[in-house]
């Protein structure tokens, strides 16, 4: 991994067209500014964390038997 | 793009040897979060629409599949607000308006907690036969909504008081 130390108002330069700036620094806190492609996907990676989490939990056992759930569901409505 | 009489031929540990019109694959370019190198998908009812739960089965990976539904079903209010990467990468290019699914999941040892992630939907534009899982940031939209504890009672007006857990 790359490490680089910024100061506040510094940037950094990824590739051709992604710039990050350092737009505020409060204790553990550093507030970033991102300038991309409209078309480049920015999440918070713990964001992105508990998607694939979810997904990974998700993937359905060949035997799940959904027909209780069903019939509940339909008792319900 | 392809000869609409081409077949696909593909096992899915479930439902055994499988085989579709090659039209009705479904393409994942970017994949499923945590799952990228899966692109090919099939979407597999074996109820004749009686259920609310359709499988959505990898092609290249038999023992991987999501069991999906429609979460409009289930929380009548839900919409997507889709972010501008988003509308930028898919939505603009798209011509006929897409389908929504939800991935559920069904946790084996209480199937009664079973959820759905609304808050990344799996968009699906079917003339193209694209799909994608999208994140909707702007939502507050659950990763885990109940579906059995959450079904909209008939004589209430869904959302009224703000008191539904999705």
């Amino acid at each position: 991994m790359l490490i680089l130390s910024r100061k506040k108002d510094e940037k950094l330069v990824i590739g051709d067209s992604i710039e990050i700036t350092v737009v505020d620094i409060r204790g553990d806190v550093v507030k970033l500014g991102i300038n991309a492609p409209a078309d480049v996907k920015i999440y918070r990676a713990e964001l992105l964390d508990a998607i694939r989490a979810a997904n990974i939990e998700a993937v359905a056992q060949a035997d799940a038997d959904l027909s209780s759930i069903e019939k509940k569901l339909k008792n319900k409505k | 793009m392809t000869d609409t009489g081409e077949k696909i031929k593909f096992t899915s540990s479930r439902f055994g040897e499988i085989e579709i019109p090659e039209k009705d694959l479904i393409h994942v370019p970017e994949g499923i979060i945590g799952f990228q190198h899966l692109t090919r998908f099939a979407l597999l009812d074996t109820s004749g629409g009686e259920s609310q739960f359709l499988w959505l089965q990898a092609v290249d990976e038999p023992k991987l599949a999501f069991i999906i539904t429609d979460p409009l079903i289930f929380v009548p209010g839900y919409g997507i607000d889709m972010s501008e990467p988003d509308l930028a990468r898919i939505g603009a290019m798209q011509k006929s308006p897409p389908a929504l699914f939800a991935i559920v999941t069904v946790p084996q040892d209480n199937p009664d907690s079973i959820s759905a992630n609304l808050l990344a939907p799996l968009i699906f534009f079917e003339k193209e036969s694209l799909m994608y899982q999208v994140v909707l940031e702007k939502g507050n939209w659950p990763i885990r909504c109940p579906l059995l504890e959450y079904v909209p009672e008939a004589g209430k007006a869904s959302n009224a008081g703000g008191a539904e857990p999705c």
